[in-house]
C-alpha cells in the first residue's frame, strides 16, 4: 500500500498525540496513607491495652475516652454549644463531644485579638449603641443566657441574641461571621436576664430581675419600694430577617417588684404564653447596716413565690390597640391593665426559685423552689381550665389574680437538694441541676411519654457533678425539636478538680452522656478565661458559617461592601483639611500599602484599612504603637479607625497575625513631623 | 469503476461500495459539523490543569488556563508567585489570549470548509490547520511555562529556596512546598477528538476515492 509523506507524516503525529495523552497522569491524588492494615491495629491494641493497664483506667473510661477523642484532622463534632462567658462579656463556642473550645466571640467586652473595642470604630459605634450614660463607656458586660433564634419552633442556627445581666442590654450574634452586630440598651430596665425567642423570632423577650423605678433612671427612695419600683417583661421587637432589634417597634409589661427571674416560652399547645419565676414576693429591700435583714433573708421569709403566667398574644393585641402608656420612650402595658385584661395570673411556687422550663411538647412547667427538693409541674391544660373557671385563690395586692395551686399542679416530684433548672432530651425525661447536692436528678415525665413500666414523675437517677452546678445545657431543649444524647453541666467551682494555679480556680464544665438509662460523665473541661453560666447547643450540621467574607472591602457591621472599602492600586493619602488624613490602605501577604505615612502634630487620621486577600485564614492584623491601635482584619473585611497624632515622633506598626514567612517584615512607619514652627526654630 | 475478476475481490468491492454512501455531501458535512463542534467546543474547557497543594492548603489551589484566560486561584498564586518572583499571569501569552477566539473560529471555519471538498489535496490541506492547533497550543504553553519559570526576579524573597525552574506540563513536580501536579484539560482533548475525527474522514474519503478510481488495488 503506497501512500504519500505528508499522510505518514500526520498520521505519526497524531499517534504520538494520542501516546501524550493516554499516558498524561489525571490529577494525582494526595499520597494517602491508606487505612492501617489488620496487623497494625492488633499492634495498637497491644500498646493500648498497655496504657490502660498503666494508667489504671476503669472500661467507664476508656469508652468516655473513645467518644470523646478528636481524631486530628476529622473534625467529628455533632453539636455546637454556645457558652456565656458570664462577666468575661463574650460567648465560648465548644464542640461536643470532644469539648474543645472552638472560638470565643467578644460582645460586651473588650477582646485584642479579634480587634474588638480596640481601636476600631466599627466596634467601638456598635458598643455605644448600647450606653446607658452616653458620655461613660462600658467596657465590659455580664452575659449570661445565650439563645439561638428558631424558626417554627426549631433552632435555624441564623442568629445568637444575648443578654446583659449588669446592663440592662441586649446584642446580635450574626452566625455567618459569628460577629457582634449590635447592642441595645434595653429601655426601663435596670437589668437583662432571662430571655427567650418566640417561636418564629418575631419577638426576643427578656425579664427585668431587678425591680426600679420607673422610667429608670428617676430617683425613688427604698421605703416607696412597693409604690414605686416595677418589674418589666420587654418584647424586643426582632427582624430575623436583618438580624436587627427594633427598639421602636418594641414594647413591655409593667410587673409587680417581685423580681422576675428567668423566663420560658410557652410552646406548640402552649404558645401564646409565657412564665417567669420570681423571688421576693416579701418586696425586702435589705439594709445591712440600717438594722434590717439583707436580702437574702429578707427574700426568703414566705413559704411561697409566684410563677408567673403571661398571656403574651393577648398583651401584644392590647398594645396594638393603643392601651398602652408611654414610659421613657416605650410603650408600656400597665400592671394594672395585665391584671384586669387577663394577661397576668399568678400561680403560688415553694420559695425562692431561679428558673422556669417549659416542656418540649409545651404542656408542663416545671419550676423548683430551691430551697425545697421537689421540682413542681404544672399542667398547661389545668391552668387554662384554673383561668377559664375563674378558679382564684385570692387576687394580689397589686389586682393579679392568683390560681389555685393544686388546681394547676400535675405532680410534685422529690428529686434532691437545691433543685434549679430543669432540661429536656426529648425522650420523656427531664434533668434537674441540684446546686447544694451538686448533682443531676433524671427524673420521668408523664402524659404520653411515659415508658411502659416505668412509673411517670418519679426520680430515675442521680449523678454527681463537681461542683455546684447552676445551669446544665442539653441540645435544643428550650425548642419543640430536643436533639438529646448529651448534657452539659456548668459548674460554679472546681475546688480539687485541678491542681491550684492562684486562688482564682477555673470553672468546671462537664459532658454528661445521657443516650442511656444511666447518665455518665464524659470530659471534664476547665474553664479559665470566663464565667461560664448557660448554654444553648445545636447540631453542628446546622451553622452554616462563612469561610471568608464574599467580596474584597466587605463591612461586617452591614454585611455589605464599605465604601470605604478598596483593592490594590486604589490606595492613597488624602489630606483632606489642615488637619484632616483619610487614608485607604490594603494589606497582602506580606505588605501595607501605603506603608509610610507622613503626618504632622495635631493632625486627625482616619484610617481605613482593607484585607484584600482572598485565601482562607489569611487574616491580618495592625498595631500601631503609642496610639492605642490594634485592628485585626479578616480576609476581605475593612475596618476603620480614627485618632488623633498629638506628639511628633516616630511610630513603627505592624501585622500582628504571623501570616506568611515575611510576616515579620509586613511592618510601617507612621512618621509625625513637629510643628512647623518649631521646624523654623531649628 | 471498480473492474474485478477475481470473485473474492469481487465480493469486497461489493463490500466496498456499501461504504460509499459515506461519500455523500449530506454525510461529509454532517460529519464535519460534529467534529468541528466538538473541536469549537474547547473554547469553553480548560485546556490545560494544575493543582498545587501545600500543607497550610490542604484543600489545594488549582489552575484551568482556557485558550483565552485563566481561572481558579490566580489571585492566590499570584501572590505567592511574587515570592519567587514569577511575573503575574496577566502579564503572560497577552498575544496568544488576544488572536485565540479568531484563531479558533478561523480553523474551525477551515474544517468545515474542508467537507466542501472533492479532493483529498484539498481536504487535507483544510483539515492539517485543525491537527497542528492543539500541537502549537501545547508548544506555546510550554514556551510559556518555561518563560516564567527563567525569568524570575533575581531579587525576589525566595531567590535562595526557588531557583529558575520550569513549571510541568505533564505531570508532577515539586517547588518549594508546593506538590504540583498538572494534566491536560478537556479542551486539549476536544481538540485533539476533532482533529483526529477529520483526518479520519479525510483518509477514509481519500481511500474510497481510491479504490473508486483504480488507483489503489484491494
Amino acid at each position: 500500500m503506497k501512500g504519500n509523506w505528508l499522510t505518514w507524516l500526520v498520521w505519526g503525529a497524531l499517534g504520538v498525540l494520542v501516546l501524550v495523552l493516554a499516558f498524561a497522569p489525571r490529577a494525582s491524588q494526595a499520597p494517602g496513607g491508606g487505612a492501617p492494615g489488620a496487623p497494625a491495629v492488633a499492634a495498637a491494641t497491644g500498646q493500648a491495652g498497655a496504657i490502660i493497664q498503666n494508667r489504671g483506667l476503669s472500661p467507664e473510661e476508656v469508652e468516655a475516652a473513645l467518644r470523646t477523642y478528636p481524631r486530628p484532622g476529622k473534625f467529628d463534632d455533632e453539636f455546637f454549644a454556645f457558652l456565656s462567658g458570664g462577666h468575661a462579656g463574650n460567648v465560648l463556642v465548644v464542640g461536643l463531644p470532644s469539648m474543645r473550645i472552638l472560638k470565643t466571640i467578644p460582645v460586651y467586652s473588650a477582646d485584642s485579638w479579634q480587634g474588638w473595642q480596640t481601636g476600631s470604630d466599627e466596634s467601638k459605634e456598635i458598643v455605644q449603641e448600647g450606653y446607658f450614660f452616653k458620655d461613660l463607656p462600658l467596657t465590659w458586660g455580664d452575659l449570661h443566657h445565650p439563645k439561638l433564634s428558631v424558626t417554627d419552633g426549631e433552632y435555624d442556627g441564623k442568629w445568637l441574641l444575648a443578654a446583659d445581666k449588669a446592663g440592662g442590654r441586649l446584642a446580635v450574634v450574626d452566625l455567618r461571621d459569628f460577629k457582634t452586630k449590635q447592642i441595645v440598651k434595653t429601655p426601663n430596665t435596670a437589668s437583662d436576664h432571662g430571655n427567650f425567642f418566640t417561636p418564629n423570632s418575631e419577638y426576643f423577650v427578656t425579664s427585668t430581675f431587678f425591680p426600679a423605678p420607673q422610667p429608670y433612671g428617676t430617683y425613688e427612695p427604698l421605703d416607696k419600694y412597693e409604690e414605686k419600683y416595677r418589674g418589666m417583661i420587654t418584647f424586643h421587637a426582632f427582624d430575623a430577617t436583618a438580624g436587627r432589634i427594633r427598639l421602636e417597634d418594641s414594647w413591655q409589661i409593667e410587673l409587680p417588684p417581685y423580681f422576675q427571674d428567668l423566663i420560658s416560652a410557652g410552646k406548640k399547645d402552649s404558645v401564646g404564653w409565657m412564665f417567669t419565676n420570681s423571688l421576693n414576693t416579701e418586696m425586702a429591700t435589705g439594709g445591712t447596716l440600717e438594722g434590717k435583714p439583707a436580702m437574702e433573708i429578707g427574700a426568703s421569709k414566705n413559704e411561697m413565690d409566684f410563677v408567673h403566667v403571661l398571656n403574651w398574644k393577648k398583651a401584644e393585641e392590647l398594645v396594638k390597640a393603643g392601651k398602652t402608656e408611654l414610659i421613657g420612650g416605650t410603650r408600656v402595658l400597665r400592671l394594672a391593665t395585665a391584671a384586669a385584661e387577663g394577661v397576668l395570673y399568678f400561680i403560688p411556687v415553694s420559695k425562692s426559685p431561679h428558673g422556669v422550663d417549659v416542656t418540649p411538647d409545651g404542656k408542663y412547667i416545671c419550676c423548683s423552689g430551691k430551697l425545697d427538693p421537689h421540682v413542681t409541674v404544672y399542667s398547661f391544660e389545668k391552668i387554662q381550665k384554673a383561668i377559664a373557671s375563674k378558679d382564684f385563690e385570692k387576687t394580689d395586692k397589686f389586682g393579679v389574680p392568683i390560681l389555685k395551686y393544686d388546681s394547676c399542679r400535675e405532680a410534685y416530684v422529690e428529686l434532691g437538694l437545691g433543685p434549679l433548672h430543669t432540661e429536656f432530651d426529648g425522650q420523656g425525661y427531664g434533668y434537674t441541676s441540684l446546686f447544694l447536692d451538686s448533682a443531676i436528678a433524671k427524673w420521668s415525665l408523664g402524659g404520653q411519654r411515659t415508658k411502659p413500666g416505668e412509673e411517670p414523675w418519679k426520680l430515675q437517677d442521680k449523678l454527681s457533678v463537681h461542683y455546684n452546678i447552676g445551669h446544665l445545657s442539653a441540645p435544643g431543649s428550650d425548642t419543640v425539636r430536643p436533639y438529646g444524647k448529651y448534657l452539659l453541666s456548668l459548674n460554679k467551682w472546681s475546688v480539687d478538680r485541678y491542681p491550684a494555679l492562684g486562688p482564682l480556680h477555673p470553672q468546671n464544665l462537664e459532658l454528661v452522656d445521657i443516650s442511656g438509662d444511666k447518665m455518665k460523665i464524659l470530659y471534664e473541661l476547665p474553664i479559665g478565661m470566663a464565667e461560664p453560666h448557660a448554654a444553648s447547643i445545636i447540631p453542628a450540621e446546622k451553622i452554616k458559617a462563612w469561610k471568608t467574607y464574599p467580596e474584597v472591602g466587605f463591612d461586617p457591621r452591614t454585611m455589605k461592601k464599605s465604601p470605604f472599602g478598596i483593592n490594590i492600586g486604589q490606595e492613597r493619602v488624602v489630606r483632606e483639611d489642615e488637619h484632616l488624613v483619610r487614608v485607604f490602605m490594603t494589606q497582602v501577604r506580606s505588605q501595607f500599602r501605603p506603608d509610610i505615612l507622613r503626618l504632622k502634630e495635631g493632625d486627625h487620621v482616619i484610617l481605613h484599612v482593607t484585607n484584600v486577600e482572598r485565601a482562607r485564614d489569611a487574616t491580618h492584623g495592625l498595631a500601631l504603637h503609642g496610639h492605642n491601635v490594634n485592628l485585626s482584619i479578616d480576609p476581605g473585611q475593612t475596618v476603620t479607625v480614627e485618632f488623633d497624632v498629638k506628639h511628633q515622633g516616630v511610630y513603627p506598626w505592624y501585622c500582628t497575625e504571623f501570616c506568611s514567612a515575611l510576616h515579620m517584615e509586613m511592618t510601617g512607619w507612621m512618621l509625625v513631623e513637629p510643628k512647623e514652627k518649631e521646624v523654623g526654630l531649628k | 469503476m471498480l473492474q474485478t475478476t477475481n470473485p473474492e475481490v469481487h465480493a469486497r468491492s461489493k463490500g466496498l461500495a456499501r461504504h460509499r454512501w459515506l461519500l455523500r455531501p449530506a454525510v461529509r458535512i454532517g460529519f464535519a459539523l460534529f467534529a468541528v463542534g466538538l473541536f469549537a467546543a474547547s473554547y469553553a474547557c480548560p485546556v490545560w490543569v494544575t493543582r498545587f497543594v501545600a500543607p497550610q492548603y490542604p484543600y489545594g489551589l488549582h489552575l484551568e488556563v482556557y485558550l483565552d484566560g485563566v481561572t481558579g486561584d490566580t489571585g492566590e498564586v499570584d501572590l505567592l508567585n511574587h515570592y519567587v518572583g514569577m511575573r503575574p499571569m496577566e502579564r503572560m501569552a497577552t498575544f496568544e489570549r488576544s488572536i485565540a477566539l479568531g484563531s479558533l473560529v478561523f480553523v474551525c471555519a477551515l474544517g468545515v470548509l474542508a467537507a466542501g471538498f472533492q479532493k483529498s489535496f484539498w481536504q487535507v490541506l483544510l483539515v492539517l490547520p485543525l491537527v497542528l492547533f492543539p500541537m502549537g497550543m501545547l508548544l506555546d504553553l510550554y514556551a510559556w511555562l518555561w518563560y516564567a519559570g527563567h525569568s524570575l526576579d533575581p531579587h525576589s524573597a525566595l531567590n535562595m529556596t526557588v531557583r529558575p525552574f520550569t513549571p510541568i506540563l505533564i505531570g508532577d513536580q515539586r517547588v518549594a512546598n508546593f506538590d504540583v501536579s498538572s494534566t491536560l484539560g478537556l479542551g486539549t482533548y476536544l481538540q485533539v477528538a476533532g482533529a483526529l475525527l477529520l483526518w479520519s474522514a479525510a483518509m477514509v474519503g481519500r481511500r474510497l476515492r481510491r479504490i473508486e478510481n483504480g488507483e489503489l488495488e484491494i
